[in-house]
Formats: C-alpha cells, structure tokens, sequence
C-alpha cells in the first residue's frame, strides 16, 4: 500500500483521502486548516438567535461592525464574521492579479465551506473535451451522492443534468420560490420554445432527511451564517471521517510551499512550513496529491519547477464562469409575509439552452429571506427611511438570478509566479486578459432572462443587473489540463502530471473545459476517479 | 432620577433612530453605534469635505433634517459620512432586539397598502430632495473645494 501525502483538506482532497483510505492506503493531508468556530445555539431560529444571543451585532456583523457592507465599497453582502476563517490567509501567501479577483480560501475544508451547496453532474456535451464521458463518472457522482446526501427533484432540467445518482426527497420550496415554480408550470412551453429558458428545482447538498449524524434541514433560517446542524454538506464533514480512519493522518497548521524532485521527474519529499512560527517539515511518501484548488495548487507547481531549474513557467488556460446577477421582483408577492425561517441558498435553478450544447447556460434563483437589508437598502435610489418603507413593502417579492457561462482554456489568461528576494518564495501572478469576447452572450443572457421574468411575473429593476469580474464566481479551473495526449504541465486522463510520475493534481487545475454549471460535484467525482486509479 | 444628558454621539444615534424607524435606541444600539465607528470608512481618510461635516452637523438636528440631508446626500454625496453613519446604524438595528424584527419582516397588507404606504413615503422623500436641493446644493458647491477642518477623522462622533 502506498503512502500518500495531500495538499489541502477541499472538496477534493477529502473526498480522494477517504477513497483511498478504504483502499488501505497510508495518508497523511497537509493543509493551513484555519478552522470554523462552534456553533452558536444550534437549535435557534434565525430570529430567535438575535433575541437570546447576549451580543447579536458582534456575531452577525464582527466586534467592531467590520462586515458592513458601506456605500462605494463595491460589495453587494459581506460575509459573516462566522464565515471569515474561510478567507483568512496566512502570512506566507502572497498574490497579485490582473483582470481577474481572486478568492483564495485556507480553511479546513476549502471553498466549500462557505458555498451554496448546487450539485449537477456534467453531461456528454460538455465533458467533450474531457478524456472520458458521463458513463466513466456516472458511478463516481453516485457516490458522491451516498456520502454527502443531495435532496433533488426530477424536473425540467433533467434534460440538462442526468437524474441517476440516487437522490434524497428535494427540500420543501420557500413561498416565493414555490410561487415562481408554479407560474413557470403555466408558462412552460413559451418559455421553453421561445427562449429557451426551463427552470426547476436547486439540487442541493442538503438533507432532507437524517445522513449519519447529519441532521435534515430544519429549516431555521440560518444557512448564511453556517449551518449549525450540517444539514448543508461541507468537507469538514468528510474530513471527520477520514480523521475516524487509522491510516489516516491530518496535519493542519502547515503551508506547503513546493516539492523536492529527482532528475526523473520522481518526487521525493514535499517542504512546508509552519503557519505559527515558519519553521520547515519536510515529508516523503510514494505519492504526491495537489488538491489546494487551482490557484494554490498551480503554485506550488510553479514553485517547485522554478526552485528546481531557477526558470519561472506559465500555467496557461485558467477559467473562470462569468456571473451575471440580475436582482427581481416578483409583483405578485408584493404585499406578502416573508418567510425568515426558511432554507436560505437557492432552491430553484435555471438552464437556457444555447445553440451548441456545450455553451449550456446555467443560472439559480435565491429568493430574499432572512439575508441582511443594509446592502440592498443602501442601493434603491431613495432616502433610507423610505427605502426602508418600500423594502418592507417588497420584501417577499425580492429575489436574485446569479447565472453562469461557460469559459475556454485561452493562452492569455494564465498563472505565473514573481521571483522575490533570493531564497523566499515566489508571488503567484494572475493574469487573465481575454474573456473570448463574451459580451455578446452576457447580452443575449441578459435579454433572454429579462424576458423570461417578465412570462413569470417578474420586474428586473433597471440598473441592477451586474456582470460581475472574472474572479468573482470561484469557480477557476484549467491550468494543468487532463489531456488524452498533452505536452508537460498537463494531466494524463488518470490525472498524474506529465513530467512527475508520482503527482496527480485532483482538483479544478485539471479541467480543460468550464462549464457553466457549478462544477463542485463533478470536482469531487474526478477526485474519486483518480483515487481509484492509485496503484499499491 | 433625573435622566443624564447625551452626549453627542448618543444624541446622534437617538436622532437617526427616530428618523430610521420611528424608535428609540436601546443602550446597547447606542454602544455598538460607538464602538462601529472604528470601522467605519471615512474615519480612514476617505476623501471628504467639509460639507460633508455640515451635512452631519444638519442631519442631527432632528429627524426631518436628517431626512432632508439623507434624500440629497443619496444623489449628491452617496458615499459620504453621513450615508455611512446611516448605513451602519441600519445595519445594526436590523440585527439587534427589538428593532430587528421590524427590519427583518415585511409589512403584510396586502398590496394596496404596501403602494399607499410606498407614495406616501415616496411623496415625503421627493419633498426633502426637493427642499435639500434648494437648501444644499449652493452650499454643496460653495464648500466642495474646501477641505475637512477635522483632518481623516473627521466630523466622527460616535
């Protein structure tokens, strides 16, 4: 059995540790693992939780109010200060950008401690340029699903996403969204045949019902701060029971910055350092697994050439979903009570249909529940009194579209690292300069989800509809491409890097295609493919 | 006991709660209010003017003001001190008993009501923008080239 080092305690990195646990290897994950606090009253209603907390502001806005979202800040919500262990960096990180605004997460756990649970599988279409179809993943998104639990419906978008992965009853639909599912059954045939446009439930990495010690949904309204039950999947979840496993060990508190190799390509040893004081480990093992998500993990790939040969190489190719968010109001529900303790994220999800089938768009609808007022309030072109008198007035009715496009692999957006003083580690660069001239389809999208608001019911408040940077959707991918024949710096379909015979990179940096669908669960079913692909 | 007079960042608070949502401010809004202004933005030297103090120095006046100098500050100053006192006072006020459950929640009435509350504050806010704009807006332009006397602080109670 082999022993396995992995970089990052992600999406995928627990997900290919547990797999090949089970498969009796030896491993040990490295990671910074800033880890998320207790729950605060796990039992309260979001409601309830401002009443019996001795301070609510400090728990829903910092100490000192630092998560106000202020006018010109640029941001449309601040997260939580339950949520900023997930953003925290450490010290030894560094990294400028260019045309792109990254976000970097160090948490135990990764990105997906702070995501919003949407889970599609890929179909043919748009795995075209991957080196294996839906058929080779089918059994992976399957268990997947076993282990963190996916409540869904079968629906209209079964036409886009395959509805085979063996699903828990979907959640029970907030008023709003209910309301929008319904006035869409009246309208489905115009919306489909005109524009294109189907909608149908989120599936969603949340329970519906009791999955180990997880607990289902109970509906408290709270998911934007933090599940306080685990209803909603996270990877510290899965990392729990990788700890549980014995040839399991997790080292957190620890940076990796490059790995050691021979003139074979064959790695020897990895070099961390401690996030507490700096001081050095060094790791050996037989294998070597990146999974710190694309950014970190074509770092430390770029590091380790660049300490090995003194040359500083590109990581072509990197993607990133354009996001557009178009915020609605559902004239129908004007008027209306507002439902706070309700599950928060998305429940409903959108596809248009493009004319090839790969450049599938893919959107969901988050209706407005118990998520802060200040930002919107600060943003209707009114005094703030009698923002706030409409607000409460149209509170019900509010909701928002946040919908994605695909993105291409392009040799003008790529990673590469700045050399710093001689002996320290290098700067990542960013550098994305050409979005394939997609703003004729963000206009097209535009146009067609303003349409299709209208057959439901809906106005888009005009002025409010933002096509947000690249960066801004957290869904990067693509610098060291899975390719069936690819020169070095790529992944072979097994997900082993050409050039270093014992590195598989096991997250987003192998994708040579971005769809637009939110692509963690097809994330975590590649990292089990790779797993089961690892040899004694 | 006779009650304490306020000092004026409590004042402060006392007069944009009025203005915000017709209520009073608990002690603990009053001392979160304080304690937020360590943040808050223009306290780091953000560009301002000292217009924007009087626009402060006007606000707390009394409810009507603040509404007449928030209505004109919204257009002509958005990202002023001002807006982000408001701001941060709303933001408090819609996590914090008792207030929150007015901001939280929705005026259920149906939608007639909801559309005749709407005009009515509609009509009050067109007239303090109206009334801001006669008042303030020489003002504005007379002062804009002036810089804040207070220096990066600024006109910063609370």
């Amino acid at each position: 059995m082999a022993r396995i080092v992995v970089v990052g305690s992600g999406a995928t990195g627990v997900h290919f540790a547990l797999s090949t646990l089970r498969k009796g290897h030896e491993v040990t994950m490295l990671d910074v693992g800033h880890e998320r606090g207790p729950a605060v009253l796990p039992d309260a209603g979001i409601d309830a939780l401002k009443t019996r907390l001795e301070d609510p502001v400090s728990y829903f806005l910092g100490d000192q109010c630092e998560q106000v979202v202020y006018p010109g800040s640029g941001k449309y919500y601040g997260f939580p200060p339950s949520k900023s262990y997930v953003f925290r960096h450490p010290e030894a990180f560094s990294s400028r950008s260019s045309g792109f605004e990254p976000v970097f997460s160090f948490a135990r756990g990764g990105l997906a401690e702070a995501w919003t649970g949407g889970v599609y599988p890929l179909n043919d279409h748009e795995l075209t340029d991957f080196p294996f179809g839906y058929e080779d993943l089918k059994p992976f998104y399957a268990e997947i699903a076993r282990r963190i639990g996916i409540s869904a419906n079968r629906d209209d978008l079964a036409r886009f996403s395959a509805f085979d992965a063996g699903y828990q009853d979907p959640l029970h639909l907030d008023p709003h969204s209910a309301a929008l599912l319904e006035r869409y059954g009246s309208r489905r045939s115009r919306l489909n045949q005109r524009l294109g446009f189907y909608l149908g439930g989120s599936r969603l990495a949340t329970l519906s019902r009791d999955l180990g010690d997880r607990k289902a949904c109970s509906h408290l309204g709270r998911c934007l701060w933090g599940c306080p039950t685990n209803s909603l999947y996270s990877p510290s979840v899965t990392l729990r029971e990788c700890l549980a496993q014995p040839k399991f060990r997790y080292l957190p508190g620890w940076f990796v910055h490059h790995f050691d190799y021979g003139a074979d390509g064959r790695i020897g040893r990895i070099l961390t350092e401690s996030v507490r004081d700096g001081s050095p480990q060094e790791l050996e093992a037989e294998v070597f697994v990146l999974a710190a998500g694309t950014l970190c993990s074509s770092k430390i790939l770029l590091e380790s050439v660049y300490r090995k040969t003194g040359k500083i190489r590109q990581l072509t190719g990197l993607m990133d979903n354009r996001q557009v968010m178009m915020p609605f109001l559902n004239l129908g529900l004007i008027g209306h009570p507002v439902a706070t303790e309700s599950y928060q994220f998305h429940q409903l999800a959108l596809g248009i249909e493009q004319p090839e089938p790969g450049d599938y768009v893919h959107g969901q609808i988050t209706t407005l529940k118990a998520a802060a007022a200040h930002p919107i309030l600060q943003s209707i072109p009114l005094d703030l009194r009698t923002a706030i008198t409409l607000f409460r007035g149209v509170h019900a009715a509010l909701g928002v579209a946040n919908v994605w496009l695909p993105d291409r692999r392009r040799s003008e957006n790529y990673l590469t690292l700045r050399a710093m003083a001689s002996g320290s580690r290098g700067e990542l660069v960013i550098n994305y300069s050409n979005d394939g001239g997609d703003r004729q389809l963000v206009a097209s999208v535009i146009r067609t989800l303003k349409r299709a608001f209208r057959e439901l019911g809906c106005v888009v408040p005009p002025g409010m509809t933002k096509v947000l940077p690249k960066g801004a959707s957290i869904h990067y991918a693509g610098t060291v491409p899975m390719l069936a024949d690819g020169g070095e710096l790529t992944c072979a379909p097994d997900g082993r890097c050409r050039g270093f015979p014992n590195l598989y990179l096991v997250d987003g940096s192998g994708f040579p295609f971005l769809p637009a669908k939110n692509l963690t669960f097809t994330l975590m079913a590649n990292a089990i493919r790779i797993a089961e692909g690892i040899q004694d | 006991m006779p009650e304490r007079p306020l000092d004026p960042s409590e004042r402060e608070c006392e007069v944009f709660c009025a203005y915000l949502i017709d209520g009073r401010p608990t002690e603990y809004v009053q001392r979160k209010y304080a304690l937020g202004h360590g943040a808050i933005p223009f306290r780091r030297g953000a560009n301002h003017t000292r217009f924007d103090e009087r626009l402060v120095a006007l606000a707390r006046r009394g409810p009507w003001f603040t509404r007449i100098a928030d209505a004109y500050a919204r257009f002509f100053r958005p990202t002023s001190p001002l807006r982000q006192k408001l701001v941060l006072l709303v933001a408090i006020l819609e996590n914090a008993p008792p207030s929150h459950t007015y901001l939280n929640s929705a005026e259920a009435s149906g939608p007639l009501a909801a559309a005749i509350r709407a005009l009515v504050s509609g009509t009050g806010f067109v007239l303090a923008l109206l009334v801001g704009m006669v008042l303030l807006g020489p003002w504005q332009l007379a002062a804009s080239s002036e810089p804040a006397a207070t220096g990066p602080g600024g006109s910063d109670h609370g």
